[in-house]
């Protein structure tokens, strides 16, 4: 593998190399490429600590076709990523999720011309590549989905769908769980103690939040009462067993769920705050290297140390904003049929490899 | 170094023959010298024979190991509570094994071998960081000169790989 030394120490050497000179390496020679591509390679990264989180944003851009963007925390800079698989192109309204922490799966929505999709691809960080799944049992758009116990789970959508359904990588097959207690059209999710809370619009228009508990596969609705629910604010991000959420539109403000008091509180205010055009709304909150990452639609990105204690949380900002040009002058038609306005960030993933 | 414990010593002998003499606490960094001192072999005068490793590179490796030893005695008496010390210390340490290591690339192979031969992970651990650190910011055919290795891909292998991950492509090598 490498001249004069032997293969596990010239493993040993290679696994070390950082994940962005990756491809690089793939391009070497027929040896180096396989091992690349294999599971070993990157199953010794994460075993001995040594693999990377990178950032990655499904965004829409003015005329409503679905890109995506990967930001290298050490970088600092987003890179645009290959096309989409084509179906997804300019889809809306689907699901987003990572399961093994290297496969980012697109899943559902719908297609303007051909409507709702059963569709499932997913990406591998490891080979970088698309790769078809099966299908959902069920067509579904606007609908919920979460990970737990690395399976992934979706539920409810448009059409008074009240079906949920779990994907297990292990069995590559989907299969039903228990319906929902009502329809739902989820627009908020989280998964808080092991549990599923979706919050969204129910049949009658109305607010309403339904919880799923994996070991009892049984949905329940969740009192109106309830402070985590009635609190509880998109885009949210469960971290270290807390919960937590934007406190003001810019994500420049946090709060998280006390379970003993049963009520939010304000936790974290980066003291700097960047108004509340559509640019800067929080979009997205995801945890990256154990730390809470704020992403907005004009993909800049914050980074905050919430394990620091409260007493002076660190806040960085890993990547500014007008990365992508077009992104702010670009104006889109939005799905949910509100008329025009700009960009914005879909789904934010972490991926490690 | 505590006071009063017993100072002893074990030699290593280099396949060319070399005698290196150092404390046996520190030649127990590694877990052969340490397998052979638990059967009870090692201590006489004749030393432990290390095969295949040189004394030009066990000379290397024997100084590793004395920097490492003194150190961790070093942090074993200080104050526990003395966090900036230790950081200091810890940072020190650090800049050593990185002068160290800064050898090159046929010497670091040797120190490699040595070091997993004799089974010093913190050594193995410095070497493969520092080969990683070489093959940084380099592109593929520089990697290739640089490590002796023969581009096997065929043209069209590599267009292939190329229209697979066309994204990288557009930034510079």
């Amino acid at each position: 593998m490498i001249p004069g030394l032997p293969d596990d120490l010239a493993v040993a050497c290679l696994i070390r190399v950082p994940r962005a000179d990756h491809w690089k390496l793939r391009l070497v020679c027929k040896k180096w490429f396989r091992l690349l591509a294999g599971n070993y390679f990157y199953g010794l990264r994460r075993r001995l600590g040594l693999a990377e989180q990178w950032l990655y944003a499904v965004k829409c851009d003015g005329d409503g076709r679905v890109s995506w963007d990967v930001l290298d925390p050490g970088h600092r800079a987003w890179r645009a990523l290959p096309p989409v698989p084509g179906e997804y192109a300019s889809a809306v309204e689907f699901g987003c999720a990572v399961l093994g922490g290297c496969h980012l799966y697109l899943f559902g929505g719908r297609d303007p011309r051909r409507g709702p999709m059963r569709r499932v691809v997913f990406y591998s960080s490891r080979s970088n590549r698309w790769h078809r799944a099966p299908d959902m049992l069920r067509r579904r758009h606007l609908f919920g989905a979460c990970v737990m116990g690395n399976r992934l789970y979706v539920a409810g959508g448009e059409g008074g769908l009240r079906s949920a359904e779990v994907f297990d990588p292990a069995k590559n097959r989907w299969s039903f769980v228990s319906d929902m207690a009502a329809s739902l059209m989820p627009s908020v999710s989280a998964v808080h103690g092991g549990r599923w809370y979706v919050k969204g619009i129910g049949e009658q228009q109305q607010v309403m939040s339904q919880v799923y508990s994996p070991e009892t596969d049984a949905w329940s609705a969740v009192l109106e009462l309830d402070g985590m629910v009635t609190g509880w604010r998109s885009p949210s991000v469960s971290l270290g067993g807390q919960l937590y959420a934007a406190d003001c539109k810019d994500g420049c403000r946090l709060r998280a769920y006390d379970e003993a008091t049963g009520a939010w509180s304000g936790c974290f205010d980066s003291g700097h705050h960047l108004g509340s055009s559509h640019a800067v709304e929080a979009a997205a909150m995801v945890a990256l290297h154990g730390k809470l990452c704020v992403v907005r639609n004009d993909l800049s990105v914050s980074v905050v140390d919430v394990t620091a204690g409260a007493g002076s949380p660190r806040w960085e900002t890993v990547a500014g904003k007008g990365q992508i040009k077009t992104f702010v002058t670009n104006l889109l038609s939005t799905i949910a049929g509100r008329g025009r306005t700009k960009n914005r960030v879909l789904h934010c993933q972490v991926l490690e490899a | 170094m505590a006071a009063g414990k017993p100072v002893v010593m074990v030699t290593l002998v280099s396949s060319d023959g070399q005698s290196f003499q150092l404390l046996e606490e520190a030649a127990l960094l590694s877990a052969m010298v340490r397998d052979t001192i638990q059967i009870g072999q090692g201590r006489g005068p004749a030393g432990i024979p290390i095969r295949n490793i040189t004394g030009q590179t066990l000379s290397m490796v024997v100084v590793y190991c004395n920097k490492h030893y003194t150190a961790a005695a070093a942090a074993d008496g200080d104050d526990a509570a003395d966090e900036e010390k230790k950081v200091a210390n810890k940072k020190q340490l650090r800049e050593w094994d990185e002068q160290f290591i800064n050898l090159e690339q046929d010497k670091l192979y040797d120190i490699l071998v040595a070091a997993n031969n004799l089974g010093i992970d913190g050594l193995v651990d410095l070497c493969c960081w520092r080969f990683a650190d070489m093959m940084k910011g380099k592109s593929a055919s520089e990697i290739r000169v640089k490590l002796g290795i023969r581009d096997d891909f065929t043209s069209e292998q590599r267009a292939q790989i190329e229209k697979d991950s066309p994204w990288v492509w557009s930034r510079t090598t």
